[in-house]
């Protein structure tokens, strides 16, 4: 394993509003290695954008987040504005989820695309654009010269992300975070954008950050993942550990939630949801967040908030029914026949 | 509110909920209370006065207010209280009646538009277009000019001038509700043409409408005392606010009063219908709310 | 960008021709109009209108006759006053309105955006709701009342500035604030809620995430979009300014046009009335064009102008 970069210890975040302080992130702890990229799943709500955006200091200031996030030795929730910009775009660059509205539509594309680098990087104008001619040519933008001369709206959606997801990679970061990058995007742009992303980290080992709440992402492209509910990190282990050994009822319900094209005609299968709806997190509920929902659920759960549970091999789960006083409950493996 | 809910009428629980959320806006509350008082001091006070609007006592001219003449009287002696009840009659009869002209013409120009599409709504745009590109002002005092004075010409001048800004209204509704899935699921339940407009579409454009009708009235306001100040008003003994600001800024400078009270009268007025308006927009439509 | 101009000006001599067109059939068919009335006019005057428009002549004549005047610039004789005509009054008081909206406008746009961006930058502080709650006062009032509140405290009580007339800067003074009142709560308004719209959209946010310091985030990224409305706004602006001179100068007694204009309708001087209403029609085209080549500028999305 190579060593973390980031380790994020008892985040905990929240946001003063009228109706009271809503919870949006409780307690979470997860690791990220050099040139790995891990996975953060979860509905929405769950409170995934909410950890990174705390991580990374851009919530409004209605937020109040404690705990730690050390990167590189540097507490980020400790610094400075200053000097957490100095960090953001060129140590650790964000990816936001829509591309319509994520870039300025009164600037040029190359103004955009400059800024960052002219300003982390030190180049002059000349050099700042060839920079950028190369960024775009990387990422997949045709006649890259051309196109830095043109506003945002001049371009296609897929396009446009491309061109955020190159201003992620400007100035070489070691850590990228992707929130959700090809949820505004139709399915064939989708695939290409994920291949762009996975050759681009084998080419500049750059760690990944990927928020999303498609599995079918995950399995292309995660190393391991984080599977999130009601601000609690319920599960975290390798890709393979969680579709295939999954330990907590949530990602049970998630992967059995998943859509099969294999099935015969013989063989319906009712679309499976999940019972209930999310938790409302101004009140959360008491003890582990997905106990309303949980088939599973036990006396103890609605009272306490389970521990994180190591299971071996880095696989760790924050369940009850870990506890080795609880009743075995196996997850019905046919789901995960590949 | 399910989906099955919204192919019959939308408003019956839509209103109850509206009303609620009105309900909840302090300054929207408070503009309809003085909206509600003026109307029914307007209307009922000049029967219960001491004095009628016209009645003069020359020699009590300018005099401040008291417990006789409560606003004080003006120039020719009359009482400037009832005269400015009477004045809201006036003011106010003519923003509604203008209001509601526009209402007729601009709703059916909108909506022409936004249904036909096409070429015959682009020709329409750009007449209205051209007609926005000249302060609508101006054609109104051309037209009150041109016309003969009085009360209706006024409110014809504003209606049949102002209505551009409703019609752009109305056309975005259609086009947007035009294309919405309810319309095509009653479409799908077999409605046809007129039980589409009337029960679908019409409902829920309502909403925009009738905070454009609410916002309409001040600027009627505004326009028919800006027309009275350069003498194109009602004809005295007749008087509207507009009317009483002209009279009263001839003695400003010793009877301040004669302009302070019909001026507090149209500042008041504006501003509980700019509240009730805003409040009626957060109620019908919470999406647009800040 | 050029293709957008071009469209631009194709509208509005479009625009300026229908003004023209419009005054013109208000003129004859209207039961008000000079031509409708059975009152006996001055002999000389008669004289001069007969010649002049030629009433003897086919509707449509008398029509084509009227355009190539107004193209020629040559709007009439007064249908008062003798050995006047309508070119006479505009050029008498053109320079005094220019200076006093000119000024207004400026006025408005220098205090009304800081105000504005202040105001939002500060949103729900005193300052944002003080300015509010102020502008939303002084957008309710009618401009005569503003002028009257003014004349009587500063001019009348306090005789800080001369009530009324033109002529030193100390003249100058109430009029413009009278006059730019309502555009200055306007503009307030407009810029506030302009930024604060702009503060929540999600390039700011792809700007911070970039590491762009904050001062830049706040001029380049969102004051830029910020002001796009404002600028857009300032045809109208300047529309407003130049409808509400016709007050201000009236109770001030300012020899512009504006006073002009609205005395010409207290005269019923119907071709001073109307030949002033066709020059302000070109005038106001005129700064609708420049309003929309400004708008080009500074909002690229706009000179991708739909093609048909």
């Amino acid at each position: 394993m190579s060593k973390p970069i980031l380790t994020i210890e008892g985040l905990e975040t929240q946001f003063k509003t009228y109706a009271g302080m809503v919870q949006a992130v409780r307690n979470v702890n997860l690791t990220v290695h050099e040139g790995e990229v891990l996975a953060i799943v979860g509905e929405s709500g769950s409170g995934k954008s909410v950890t990174m955006m705390s991580m990374m200091r851009l919530l409004a200031k209605n937020a109040v987040i404690k705990g730690k996030a050390i990167f590189n030795g540097v507490d980020l929730l400790q610094i400075s504005n200053k000097e957490m910009s100095k960090i953001r775009g060129r140590e650790i660059s964000m990816v936001f989820q829509d591309p319509m509205t994520g870039l300025n539509p009164v600037l040029t594309i190359g103004t955009q695309m400059r800024e960052g680098i002219m300003l982390h990087m030190g180049l002059n104008k000349a050099e700042a654009n060839r920079r950028a001619i190369e960024l775009l040519t990387k990422v997949g933008v045709p006649e890259a010269e051309r196109r830095l001369t043109q506003y945002p709206h001049e371009f296609s959606g897929g396009m446009r992300q491309r061109v955020m997801i190159a201003l992620g990679l400007a100035c070489n970061p070691r850590l990228i975070i992707a929130d959700e990058p090809t949820t505004a995007l139709d399915v064939t742009i989708q695939a290409q954008i994920l291949e762009l992303m996975k050759q681009l980290k084998k080419e500049m080992n750059t760690a990944i950050i990927l928020i999303t709440h498609n599995l079918g992402v995950v399995a292309g492209m995660a190393d391991r993942v984080a599977v999130m509910y009601g601000g609690r990190v319920c599960e975290v282990g390798t890709c393979h550990q969680i579709f295939h050994e999954p330990k907590h009822p949530y990602t049970w319900a998630l992967l059995r939630a998943i859509p099969r094209l294999d099935e015969s005609a013989g063989d319906k299968r009712r679309l499976e949801s999940i019972a209930g709806s999310p938790p409302n997190m101004l009140k959360p509920p008491g003890g582990c967040p997905f106990h309303p929902r949980c088939a599973h659920a036990m006396n103890v759960c609605t009272g306490e908030a389970p521990e994180m549970t190591e299971l071996g091999n880095n696989h760790r789960a924050a369940c009850w029914l870990m506890h080795p006083d609880a009743p075995k409950v196996d997850f019905d493996q046919e789901v995960t026949k590949a | 509110m399910a989906a099955a809910e919204r192919i019959t009428t939308p408003p019956i629980s839509f209103l109850k909920d509206a009303w609620r959320r009105f309900k909840a806006n302090p300054m929207a509350l408070l503009g309809l209370a003085v909206l509600v008082f003026f109307v029914l001091a307007a209307f009922l006070g000049p029967y219960i006065a001491n004095h009628s609007y016209s009645d003069q006592s020359v020699i009590l001219h300018d005099k401040p207010p008291s417990g006789e003449y409560w606003f004080g009287t003006d120039a020719l002696g009359r009482d400037l209280f009832v005269r400015v009840l009477m004045g809201g009659r006036i003011s106010l009869a003519v923003a509604v009646y203008a209001g509601l002209l526009q209402l007729a013409v601009g709703v059916a120009y909108g909506a022409i538009a936004g249904l036909r599409g096409g070429r015959i709504d682009n020709f329409m745009m750009r007449i209205v277009d051209i007609m926005d590109t000249i302060p609508l002002t101006i054609y109104v005092i051309l037209l009150a000019v041109l016309l003969k004075p009085g009360l209706t010409s006024i409110f014809l001048a504003i209606g049949m001038v102002y209505w551009t800004g409703m019609a752009r209204l109305v056309r975005a509704s259609v086009l947007a509700l035009k294309e919405q899935e309810f319309m095509l699921a009653a479409r799908a339940l077999g409605a046809n043409r007129s039980r589409l407009v009337f029960r679908h579409l019409v409902p829920n454009a309502m909403a925009p409408i009738i905070v454009e009708l609410t916002f309409s009235i001040p600027r009627a306001i505004f326009t028919e005392s800006f027309l009275s100040f350069i003498g194109l008003g009602v004809s005295a003994p007749m008087a509207s606010w507009g009317v009483l600001a002209s009279e009263g800024f001839l003695g400003l400078r010793s009877y301040p009063w004669e302009l302070a009270f019909p001026a507090a009268a149209i500042i008041l007025t504006t501003l509980a219908f700019n509240f009730v308006g805003d409040g009626l927009r957060d109620a019908l439509d919470p999406k647009l709310r800040r | 960008m050029a293709r957008y101009i071009l469209q631009r000006v194709i509208t509005m001599l479009v625009v300026a021709w229908v003004v023209v067109t419009l005054t013109f059939f208000m003129m004859k068919a209207l039961p008000g109009g000079p031509f409708a009335s059975e009152k006996k006019l001055p002999e000389a005057i008669l004289k001069n209108i007969e010649r002049r428009y030629k009433l003897d002549r086919p509707i449509m004549e008398q029509y084509f006759d009227y355009l190539k005047n107004v193209v020629v610039w040559d709007l009439g004789p007064s249908f008062k006053y003798e050995g006047r005509t309508v070119n006479d009054v505009i050029n008498k008081g053109f320079s005094v309105s220019a200076k006093l909206g000119g000024l207004s406008i400026l006025v408005s746009l220098l205090l009304g955006v800081p105000i504005g961006v202040i105001a939002a930058m500060r949103h729900n502080g005193l300052i944002d709701r003080t300015v509010s709650g102020l502008a939303m006062l002084t957008a309710a009032a009618p401009s005569f009342v503003i002028s009257g509140l003014l004349q009587y405290f500063l001019a009348f009580k306090l005789k800080w500035f001369p009530p009324a007339t033109w002529g030193t800067p100390k003249h100058m003074i109430l009029p413009i604030l009278a006059l730019c009142s309502f555009s200055l709560a306007w503009l307030i308004k407009l810029t506030r809620s302009s930024m604060l719209e702009v503060t929540s959209q999600d390039y700011v946010r792809t700007a911070r995430a970039k590491g762009i310091p904050e001062f830049w985030v706040i001029f380049r990224h969102m004051l830029r979009n910020a002001l796009v409305p404002v600028i857009a706004s300032v045809a109208p602006l300047t529309a407003g300014v130049l409808v509400g001179s016709f007050i201000i100068e009236f109770i001030f007694a300012i020899p512009g046009i504006g006073r002009e204009f609205v005395i010409s309708i207290q005269n019923r001087d119907y071709t001073v009335t109307l030949g002033m209403t066709v020059f302000y029609g070109f005038l106001l085209t005129g700064f609708t064009l420049v309003g929309d080549i400004l708008t080009a500028f500074v909002d690229p999305r706009v000179r991708l102008d739909k093609e048909g």
